[in-house]
């Protein structure tokens, strides 16, 4: 067996959740009938699923093939790069996950310029005015052919 | 097989009136620019004005919604191109080396060999179509369940290998995207996977799901990394000599366009999987036979034709089987058959028959659609390809929120814009560890329809494995599966083998 990386930990976590998420679903689909129509592809490509998870797990332990994958090479070069350019996609991820749960609530004007906004900012974009006149312009014209265009009702604050 | 008093009556119909070509070049530039932005997909814009088809005349109608179809049948290749991220599942072997060549500076060439594929495909595909509508039309009624599952599981198959390195993780993601296509009612009424949340009963929102899974595995890689998506300031250039160059580049190579284009309407006619599998297959074949498989997927402009050559005249097929059978394969066929309603005319058998000189004329027309693509495309092109230009930090926004308002458009509400954000994580952790993408949308698309076509296979079998012998057509299928999937591990086998007894000849 192989020393276990961080980056192989995380990808056997993440095989982990799979082989989770596919017998959790055949649970439920059995619960719900044990009739071949309602199992005909759940079954067979859940187990499949799972036995690839495994075989995956089995390789990753055994060899030092995890090496090249994107999650080894940022975890090599990490002492060498800054912490913000290194979280920096987890907190876009995050602005994005705010951006789809509010939409509806707050409405799509104010989310979407906001969103803009602070997508500039959290990227490094420092020239505030041209990040409004930016984030304002393409909000309204997003907004506005969305309506005329396309015909979408879409929520708005600000009418 | 051709009826010349009938194609002597198309052009009839398309002389006597301007209006059948009028409405050819709005359509083209709508459906660019639907295809071109991410979430705005080209039967959408169909959807949206298919009502002022009910002004038009009927010719006019089907030529006008047939050429927001070809517009958007490339103009899906453009972000595929320019940022990897496919509009529909038709193009997601397009940016396999499309991308590639974008990064490298080549963004000009790639777009002018999409673009010239595409017009190709697009003629070969309705030649096609004109020569062989009636035996299409027969073919597709000698397809039973059992044979769309096969293509089905073939195409799942062929994209979980075709990326060679770490197939087991190919076709892990494959079976992942098919796991998740199957979750919420299926065609026996079973209701699974939907954790109690009523929405999901419909299934998850496919193209909300696809962006999320494309944007993240393209977009994060570049978050914090790189200023723009191609590195080198002097490549940056956007000319329309490059792209033209790169247009006639792709009449060099007719061999992969023929070829694509055959794929393409031979895939093509299969309802429900046309084009997301033609644009697979047509790549997996030209990697296949080509002298050097290992610069595919970095970069090789054969890759780009096979796709869109495949993909375009796929668009031949599927209106085979809309014209002769009056069945829609997709989404952008099922609009266009709204259209027959809305002018009170019924597709199949008996409209190909009565009307013979209708459909040549929707085909001659779709020959004019061809060149004039050709022309508009290398305007559009110039155009769009300005997003080389543009910062990552300014197309990581612009392009979440197109994504988000496009899905919400598809789902009339917040649950699309969410989709989209779940299945960005589910993509990044993908990239993150070298899963194949493109394989669990492929599986994502072709989950439900899987599903529906094995439970018919059981059910008109009975669960009698002795059914696949009364199928030949299918059991040879199934057996051309097995080899392809079978057949990188005999080779490695025999290698070995054929290495052992080398090293100990006594």
């Amino acid at each position: 067996m192989t020393k276990l990386t961080r980056a192989k930990l995380e990808h056997l976590a993440f095989l982990a959740a799979i082989t989770a998420c596919a017998a959790l679903y055949m649970l439920d689909a059995w619960r719900v009938s044990h009739r071949v129509e309602n199992l005909i592809v759940i079954v067979p490509f859940g187990a499949a699923a799972i036995v690839l998870c495994l075989l995956i797990a089995a390789r990753l332990l055994r060899t030092a093939e995890d090496d090249d994958t994107p999650a080894a090479a940022e975890a090599a070069e990490a002492p060498g790069r800054a912490l913000w350019p290194r979280i920096m996609p987890l907190v876009v991820m995050a602005l994005i996950g705010a951006y789809a749960f509010l939409l509806e609530i707050v409405g799509f004007d104010i989310v979407t310029f906001a969103f803009v906004a602070l997508s500039l900012l959290v990227q490094g974009d420092r020239n505030l005015p041209r990040v409004l006149v930016f984030s304002a312009v393409f909000t309204f014209v997003v907004i506005w052919g969305s309506k005329a265009i396309l015909s979408v009702p879409i929520p708005t604050l600000l009418g | 097989m051709l009826d010349l008093n009938a194609l002597g009556g198309a052009f009839d119909l398309l002389t006597s009136s301007f209006s059948p070509w009028l409405v050819v070049l709005p359509g083209l530039i709508i459906g660019l620019a639907a295809g071109a932005i991410p979430g705005v997909s080209g039967s959408m814009a169909m959807a949206v004005l298919l009502p002022l088809t009910a002004y038009m005349d009927f010719l006019s109608a089907m030529l006008f919604l047939t050429s927001i179809f070809t517009g958007a049948g490339f103009g899906c290749a453009i972000p595929a191109i320019l940022i990897n991220i496919p509009g529909t599942p038709a193009a997601v072997a397009t940016a396999f080396d499309g991308y590639p060549m974008a990064q490298k500076g080549l963004h000009n060439e790639a777009l002018g060999l999409g673009l010239g594929a595409s017009v190709a495909g697009q003629l070969v595909g309705y030649v096609v179509l004109l020569l062989a509508v009636g035996p299409a039309s027969y073919a597709v009624l000698k397809m039973g369940p059992l044979e769309m599952s096969a293509v089905a599981i073939w195409g799942l198959t062929l994209i979980g290998m075709l990326r060679g390195r770490h197939v087991g993780r190919g076709l892990l993601a494959g079976i992942v995207g098919v796991l998740i296509g199957t979750v919420g009612t299926n065609a026996a009424g079973y209701s699974r996977g939907t954790m109690g949340y009523t929405v999901l009963l419909d299934g998850f929102p496919v193209i909300p799901a696809m962006m999320g899974l494309f944007v993240s595995s393209q977009l994060f890689a570049l978050i914090g990394r790189e200023s723009y998506i191609v590195k080198d300031e002097a490549a940056r250039v956007i000319s329309v000599a490059r792209i033209w160059s790169g247009f006639r580049e792709s009449f060099r190579h007719p061999g992969i366009l023929i070829k694509g284009s055959l794929i393409g309407c031979g895939v093509g006619i299969v309802p429900g999987v046309g084009s997301s599998i033609s644009n697979l297959l047509s790549y997996a074949q030209t990697r296949r036979s080509d002298p050097n498989p290992e610069s595919f997927g970095k970069g090789n402009p054969k890759g780009v034709m096979a796709s869109e050559s495949a993909n375009s005249s796929s668009e031949g097929g599927s209106m085979a089987t809309l014209l002769a059978l009056g069945i829609p394969g997709g989404a952008g066929t099922a609009v266009m058959l709204s259209a027959f309603a809305m002018h009170n005319i019924n597709g199949g058998p008996r409209f190909i028959t009565d009307h013979r000189d209708i459909v040549y004329g929707i085909i001659i027309g779709n020959f004019w659609q061809a060149v004039l693509l050709a022309v508009v495309g290398i305007g559009f092109v110039y155009f769009a390809a300005a997003i080389v230009k543009l910062p990552v930090r300014y197309l990581v926004p612009t392009v979440m929120v197109l994504g988000a308002m496009g899905s919400y458009a598809l789902t009339g509400s917040s649950v699309g814009p969410v989709t989209l954000f779940i299945f960005s994580i589910l993509g990044w952790l993908l990239t993150r560890f070298d899963y194949s993408v493109p394989a669990m949308v492929v599986g994502l698309v072709l989950g439900f329809m899987l599903e529906s076509e094995l439970l018919r296979t059981y059910q008109i079998s009975g669960g009698d494995p002795s059914y696949l012998l009364k199928r030949p057509a299918g059991t040879a299928m199934l057996a051309l599966l097995v080899l392809t999937a079978t057949a990188p591990l005999l080779k490695s086998g025999f290698r070995r083998y054929r290495a052992a007894t080398q090293e100990s000849p006594g």
